[in-house]
């Protein structure tokens, strides 16, 4: 079997305990009529065709207690999963090997954050019911279950669901500041700049200007002044060299939106879409729900174990989310008095830590206990005993997610919002992870927002590791809320972001900086939107799945032009032909996108081949500066290989490249037997969130696109959700699908049913406003009550 | 439980009791499992058989029909037990354990 501690066999086997029981006849197996102790009244849940509860309550405490059952009925075992991701709890249950994984979410402090989110919301009455209603509700379904009914992952790994609290509830926070916020590059900068100069450091690294389609369109005006104008100082940063960095967010998560206004609209109503990318897990990340209750009506995707509807619509509003890459985490070198690491250096004096001890439970093996030390810039990721660079450096992390976040009340005021007032209001609680939150209206209005923590820095503050000691090299302020980036409604009639530079740096006072942008995605969509009139929500679907390869069509031509083509022999003819007739869509039924692809690739490793030979964490320059350098044929320096003696240039480079591509496509022929098509050979997969369980993966997914292409499907990332929404006045008009399917288990006969509908560009009309739900609609039905 | 119950009832006969509880386990488990397998369309039972690097899902119900009689059985020798200390004066050669 493909995992290490195999499950009692009888156990598993068994039909009255084992896997038998997970075989679902019907696509719900809930009973029609259950009692729930806590309920004040009676809630109706109606499920739909696509297994979306619309849930009809009374008060809103009813209403998500019964969201909390209902998701448990569906995502149990993931929300038990996401719960131990961001506690560190998995060696429990998966073992030694995810020591080093657990150690680091400590480390991070993943867990404190959501204590400390999970003390401050629940000492707000209105929160703290709503917390408490939705953990009953969990706590309800999990009570409801005998052995035989857990999900079938818990008899895989021979574990058993635990009772689920307020604290797991206030989870999703620190799981996604985790996935989107904390991006950064200042080891690896240190390291670079340190060895080779700032010189080449800037031209490899450059930081953009933001005229290349910024997220706030280039004309809006900022007419204030800067609460603050701090200067660089004398000696701030310390040049160590670490050898070895955390692992980083999936540099592929990112996403698009768009919204255009009455101008662009065929209806003349607002329509807005949203793309969340990340990566395709099964169960997936969102779970659809529909809440209503005599104040709320709104309709979206939630993250199983959280109560809030993350990207959605209600009757008046809708919105959804992009990351806005922004340097969230800082570095700070810290230096101890001596071997006990009781007391640091700050300001010429010495300051207490703190130590805190951290007891790893691991299945099959000794507890681990961790030492993590903290300083009051946060905690010691690595120190001795972690990423320990021979006990030579200690660095403490400042990263904005550890400050106490209001996130979740933010949310809440956008399920409840009528207008953009209401909306605006919502805004001053979002404090991270940073997005740019796009909004429209059924008055025709359109917005986009970057809200969020962000510290008040000085030109290239905390693009390298900081010195600790030093009160110079730490934040003192934040932009204010009134300062933040907006624009609302623009004569272009639309709005778009798509994780690219936020705003133009000559009109914007504050600095903004992250160590990766976005430089394509974002440029098509505008190219698109611009040009494209009499919308309607269709052309904004095959605008989602738009797979044109906008790399390839601004350095192809100059790399064709620079092959020897009087030397190619028969399979470099046919592979440079397909290149030289392509029109640069990364179809799935095309051969070029892999040609180029391959080719790009090789070339991309071999110009930086010298970064492998580096002992020390560094990043080889991304993709778009890279190809200015293509493009504007500076490359002489960087082109020669060093595994010949010879000097190559440029083009000896490219021509190189272009033989190793071929070479590698006729031995990936050879080895798959199969034609090389782009989904064949991109093979988008949707696998399950314990990989080793390979037979509940989707493998070989045909669809298009790839990263830095709006239909952003790479192998294992893309669209994890796709919304479009028509703001009529009349009823509200929404569409959605996403790569998976309500329920999570592999043994239900939907399980995994809107994938092939989602990879070919297909979309469900949701059952709300103008489409609502009517009887015929309704797949299921239960009636939850009191208990008597 | 079911299993104990078989070899409380048959008696007399060239039975012993841990045949009784194998065949009696061994059947019910074949049944439930045949019976979920069919009516799901081996959803699952398709993917777990995947897992254990089965080709085929009837292996499964296979293998869950042996560990069924097996356990029935054990759970069986159990029944003749009791069975032997609640009715001791009435115990014949055919009950004794082979």
């Amino acid at each position: 079997m493909p995992f290490d501690n195999i499950p009692p066999i009888g156990k598993l086997l068994s039909p009255h305990q084992g896997f038998w029981k997970n075989s679902e006849k019907e696509p719900i197996s809930l009973d029609q009529s259950i009692e729930l102790i806590e309920l004040k009244e009676a809630v109706t849940v109606q499920f739909d065709e696509l297994l979306i509860p619309h849930i009809k309550a009374k008060n809103n405490e009813d209403l998500y207690m019964t969201q909390g059952y209902v998701t448990a009925y569906h995502r149990l075992w993931q929300m038990d999963f996401y719960a131990r991701v961001v506690m560190g709890r998995l060696s429990e249950v998966v073992g030694i090997k995810a020591l080093g994984y657990d150690r680091l979410q400590r480390r991070l402090g993943l867990k404190d954050m959501t204590l400390k989110l999970h003390d401050g919301l629940m000492k707000d009455a209105y929160y703290a019911s709503i917390i408490s209603a939705y953990t009953n509700g969990v706590n309800a379904y999990i009570a409801s279950l005998s052995q035989g009914d857990y999900p079938i992952e818990f008899k895989l790994l021979n574990y058993e669901p635990e009772k689920w609290t307020t604290v797991k509830t206030c989870m999703a926070y620190a799981l996604l500041a985790s996935t989107l916020s904390r991006s950064e590059a200042d080891i690896e900068h240190t390291n670079f700049r340190k060895m080779f100069g700032e010189d080449l450091f800037n031209v490899l690294f450059p930081e953009p200007d933001g005229t290349l389609s910024p997220v706030i369109p280039r004309d809006t005006p900022f007419d204030f002044e800067p609460v603050s104008k701090p200067e660089k100082p004398e000696k701030f940063e310390v040049q160590h060299i670490v050898n070895e960095s955390i692992s980083k967010q999936n540099p592929l998560n990112g996403s698009n939106n768009f919204a255009i206004d009455s101008t662009k609209s065929k209806s003349g109503h607002a329509i807005l879409a949203n793309e969340p990318d990340l990566e395709l897990t099964a169960p997936s990340i969102w779970y659809a729900s529909h809440l209503t209750s005599p104040d709320i009506n709104v309709m979206g995707v939630t993250v199983p174990g959280t109560p809030v509807i993350l990207i959605g619509f209600n009757d008046s509003i809708s919105w959804g989310v992009t990351n806005s890459p922004r340097d969230q985490v800082d570095w700070f070198s810290v230096t101890f008095k001596d071997a006990s690491r009781k007391e640091y250096l700050y300001n010429n004096q010495w300051f207490k830590t703190e130590q805190i001890l951290e007891e790893i439970v691991i299945k099959n093996a000794d507890n681990f206990i961790d030492t993590i030390i903290r300083v009051h810039h946060g905690p010691i990721v690595y120190d001795r005993d972690y990423l320990s660079n021979h006990a030579k450096v200690n660095l403490a992390m400042r990263w904005i997610a550890h400050d106490e976040s209001t996130t979740f009340k933010a949310l809440f005021h956008f399920n409840k919002a009528n207008n953009y007032d209401e909306f605006v209001e919502g805004l001053r609680f979002f404090s991270g992870p940073p997005q740019n939150i796009i909004y429209s209206d059924v008055k025709g209005n359109i917005a986009l927002n970057l809200p969020g923590k962000f510290p008040i820095k000085f030109p290239g503050q905390g693009k390298f590791i900081l010195d600790g000691s030093d009160p110079d090299s730490e934040w003192k302020e934040y932009i204010p809320f009134e300062h933040r980036l907006e624009r609302y409604n623009h004569p272009q009639g639309f709005l778009s972001s798509a994780n690219q530079f936020p705003v133009n740096r000559t009109t914007y006072p504050y600095y903004v900086y992250s160590h990766r942008f976005e430089h394509y995605r974002n440029r098509r969509v505008n190219d698109r939107l611009i040009t494209m009139q009499n919308i309607e929500p269709e052309d904004l679907m095959s605008l989602q799945n738009d797979n044109f390869n906008y790399i390839a069509s601004e350095i192809l031509p100059y790399l064709l032009s620079q092959l020897d083509t009087l030397s190619l022999n028969e399979d470099q003819n046919k592979f440079f032909d397909e290149l030289q007739n392509w029109d640069y869509f990364n179809h799935p039924n095309l051969k070029a996108p892999t040609h180029f692809e391959l080719w790009s690739d090789i070339l991309w490793d071999e110009l930086w081949d010298e970064f492998d030979t580096m002992s020390f964490a560094v990043n080889k320059p991304d993709i778009y500066t890279t190809s200015q350098l293509i493009i504007s044929d500076s490359l002489v320096r960087f082109s020669d290989r060093l595994s010949t003696p010879e000097k190559e240039t440029a083009t000896d480079l490219i021509n190189y490249a272009f033989n190793i591509a071929v070479d590698s496509l006729n031995q990936w022929l050879s080895i798959n037997g199969k034609n090389h098509s782009w989904n064949e050979f991109k093979g988008t997969e949707v696998n399950h969130l314990i990989s080793s369980f390979t037979s509940f993966n989707s493998k070989n997914i045909s669809i298009g696109g790839n990263h830095n292409i709006v239909n952003a499907a790479s192998k294992h990332h893309g669209p994890s959700w796709r919304m479009i929404v028509e703001m009529d006045p009349q009823g509200i008009n929404a569409y959605g699908v996403y790569p998976g399917s309500q329920t999570g288990n592999p043994g239900n006969p939907m399980y995994g049913h809107m994938i092939t509908p989602w990879a070919e560009g297909k979309y469900y009309n949701l059952k709300f406003g103008q489409n609502k739900l009517l009887a015929a609609d309704i797949l299921y039905e239960i009636q939850l009550t009191p208990e008597k | 439980m079911g299993a104990g119950l078989i070899s409380l009832v048959i008696r007399g006969s060239n039975f012993n009791s841990f045949n009784a509880g194998f065949i009696g386990g061994g059947l019910v488990w074949f049944y439930l499992s045949f019976t979920i397998d069919n009516t799901t369309n081996s959803i699952l039972s398709e993917k777990i058989a995947l897992l254990m690097n089965l080709t085929d899902s009837i292996w499964l119900i296979y293998a869950s029909t042996l560990i069924g009689a097996l356990v029935a059985g054990f759970g069986s020798l159990t029944g003749g037990f009791m069975r032997s200390i609640l009715t001791p004066e009435k115990m014949s050669r055919n009950e004794y354990i082979s």
